[in-house]
C-alpha cells in the first residue's frame, strides 16, 4: 500500500498552520509533570494545546497512563512472558560479564587511551601532564624567572599518535630482573608511564608520585594523584625530550590525606636508552 | 541484601555481582512498564535491557542514602523515557521538529489561530484526528499508524481519507 495521498494546497497550509502554531513537542520531563498534575496551570495550558494538536504526545501521554496502570499488575505466568524474561536475563548477565571482563589490566596505555572518549582523554593529559611538565621544569632546567605558563596546555592537546605508551612493574616484581628499557620514538613526543598499584576505596588517603633520575633528583612531583580505574591505574604523561638516557625512579608514596603519614610505599624503575 | 547495600557495594568495589541481584528483582517490573506502554514484546525486552544498561552506567548519579531516592522509582522513569523516547524517534526523524521547551508563553496571534485550528478539527472524531494528526504532521506511515492506535491498516488509511474530505468540506 503506498502511504501517500494527492497533495492538496489547501491542506498543506492548514498542516503548516498548525505545525507552527502547536509548536515544538514538550520534554518528557514535562509530559510527565503534566500527565501528573504536577505542573502551574498557565504551562499545563500550552501543553495541553499542543497535545491536542499532536499525535505523537497523545500516544505519548496514553503510553504514559498505561505505565501507570501496569502498576502493580504482576506478569502473566504464561510461557510466552517465562522466555522473555530469561531471554533478558540471559542478555543483561552477558552486559555484566562483558563489563566485568573488560580487559582494562592487559590493554596498554595506548589502547586504553583509544577507547575513552576524546574529551576525557583530553582532561587526562591536561591534568596529567601539566604537573609533571612543572615537576620537570623546576628542577630539570634552570629557571632565571617565573616559570611560564606550560606551552602544552595553550596548545592543542597531543594527538594520541605522539603519545608512546610505557607500562612499568613495580621494583619488588622485577626483583633480580633488569629494569625495563625504553628507547624514546623521536616521532612520539610524549611518554605516558602506566603503572597499577592497589588502591584503598576509601577517600582517606592520597597517592603522591615522586619521579627521580639516577642521581635522585627530583624531575616530577604530584602530591594528589588519582588513579584512572578502580584497579589502581595510574597514567603519567611527560614530554619525551625531557628524559635523558640513563635509570629513573618513579615511587607511589599512599598518605592519610589529613596527616599525610605514609602507609604504603611502591617504586617502579626503568631506564631511558639513548 | 536490601537495594542501598547492593548499591553501595557495586559502588565501592564495582563488582557485577552486587548489580546483578538488583536486575532479578526489578526485571519484571520494568518489563511491565515497558510492554504496557509499547505494546510489542521485541521492543520491550530491548527497553528493559537498556533501562538496565543505562542505570549501570549512571548508577553514580543516583543517590542511594536519599531517604526520598528510590532505585525502583528511579528505573521506573528510566524506562518511560526510553519508551518515549523510541516513540518520538521515528516522528522526529520525518519531520524534524525539535523536542524541547516552549519557554514563551502563547502569543494572541497564536492563541487565535490555534484555536480556529482545533474547531476546525473538532469537527472530526478523536480516532479519526488522531491518525490525520500522525500522518500528515509527525509522518508516521499507515502501518507504524496502526501499531501505535492498534487500528487495522485498513481503518487508519480510511480514517485519513476521511478527515481530508471533511476538512476540504469544511
Amino acid at each position: 500500500m503506498k502511504d501517500r495521498l494527492k497533495p492538496e494546497e489547501p491542506e498543506a497550509d492548514f498542516v503548516e498552520l498548525i505545525r507552527r502554531t502547536r509548536g515544538p513537542c514538550p520534554e518528557i520531563e514535562d509530559l510527565v509533570a503534566f500527565h501528573r498534575g504536577d505542573m502551574a496551570p498557565e504551562r499545563a495550558e500550552v501543553i495541553a494545546r499542543h497535545i491536542r494538536l499532536c499525535g505523537t504526545c497523545q500516544i505519548a501521554a496514553e503510553m504514559l497512563t498505561r505505565s501507570e496502570e501496569s502498576a502493580g499488575m504482576a506478569l502473566p505466568e504464561s510461557a510466552e512472558a517465562k522466555s522473555s524474561l530469561n531471554r533478558m536475563r540471559i542478555r543483561f548477565e552477558r552486559f555484566l560479564r562483558d563489563q566485568q571482563e573488560s580487559p582494562v589490566e592487559k590493554q596498554s596505555v595506548l589502547e586504553w587511551l583509544r577507547r575513552v572518549q576524546p574529551v576525557l582523554a583530553y582532561a587526562l593529559v591536561v591534568a596529567l601532564l601539566y604537573p609533571a611538565y612543572l615537576g620537570l621544569r623546576r628542577t630539570a632546567l634552570p629557571a632565571p624567572s617565573p616559570p611560564s605558563p606550560p606551552t602544552v596546555i595553550d596548545r592543542a592537546l597531543p594527538d594520541i599518535q605522539d603519545i608512546q605508551p610505557f607500562d612499568l612493574e613495580p621494583v619488588e616484581r622485577a626483583a633480580g630482573i633488569a629494569p625495563p628499557a625504553l628507547k624514546p620514538d623521536p616521532r612520539q613526543r610524549y611518554l605516558a608511564l602506566s603503572f597499577l598499584v592497589p588502591t584503598n576505596t576509601g577517600s582517606t588517603g592520597r597517592y603522591e608520585i615522586t619521579l627521580r633520575d639516577e642521581r635522585g633528583v627530583q624531575l616530577a612531583f604530584e602530591p594528589d594523584a588519582r588513579p584512572l580505574d578502580s584497579l589502581g591505574r595510574f597514567v603519567v604523561i611527560c614530554r619525551s625530550e625531557l628524559f635523558k638516557p640513563g635509570s629513573y625512579l618513579l615511587t607511589v608514596n599512599d598518605r592519610i590525606r589529613d596527616s599525610g603519614a605514609l602507609r604504603r610505599s611502591f617504586q617502579f624503575s626503568f631506564k631511558i636508552e639513548p | 541484601m536490601e537495594d542501598r547495600r547492593l548499591i553501595e557495594s557495586y559502588k565501592r568495589t564495582r563488582e557485577a555481582s552486587y548489580f546483578a541481584p538488583l536486575f532479578e528483582r526489578y526485571q519484571q517490573r520494568v518489563f511491565s512498564i515497558c510492554y504496557a506502554m509499547c505494546r510489542d514484546r521485541g521492543i520491550a525486552e530491548d527497553m528493559v535491557q537498556e533501562t538496565f544498561v543505562r542505570a549501570f552506567r549512571q548508577i553514580d548519579h543516583f543517590n542511594e542514602n536519599d531517604g526520598d531516592s528510590c532505585f525502583e522509582a528511579w528505573l521506573c522513569t528510566i524506562s518511560r523515557h526510553l519508551c518515549i523516547n523510541e516513540l518520538r524517534k521515528l516522528s522526529v526523524r520525518r519531520r524534524s521538529v525539535p523536542v524541547g521547551r516552549t519557554e514563551d508563553p502563547p502569543n494572541q496571534e497564536d492563541s487565535l489561530a490555534s484555536a480556529q485550528i482545533e474547531q476546525a478539527l473538532s469537527i472530526l472524531p478523536e480516532t479519526v484526528r488522531r491518525c490525520w494528526l500522525l500522518f500528515k504532521l509527525d509522518g508516521y506511515r499507515y502501518k507504524e499508524i496502526a501499531e501505535l492506535t492498534g487500528l487495522a491498516v485498513k481503518e487508519v488509511k480510511r480514517s485519513i481519507e476521511q478527515a481530508r474530505e471533511r476538512l476540504r468540506r469544511k
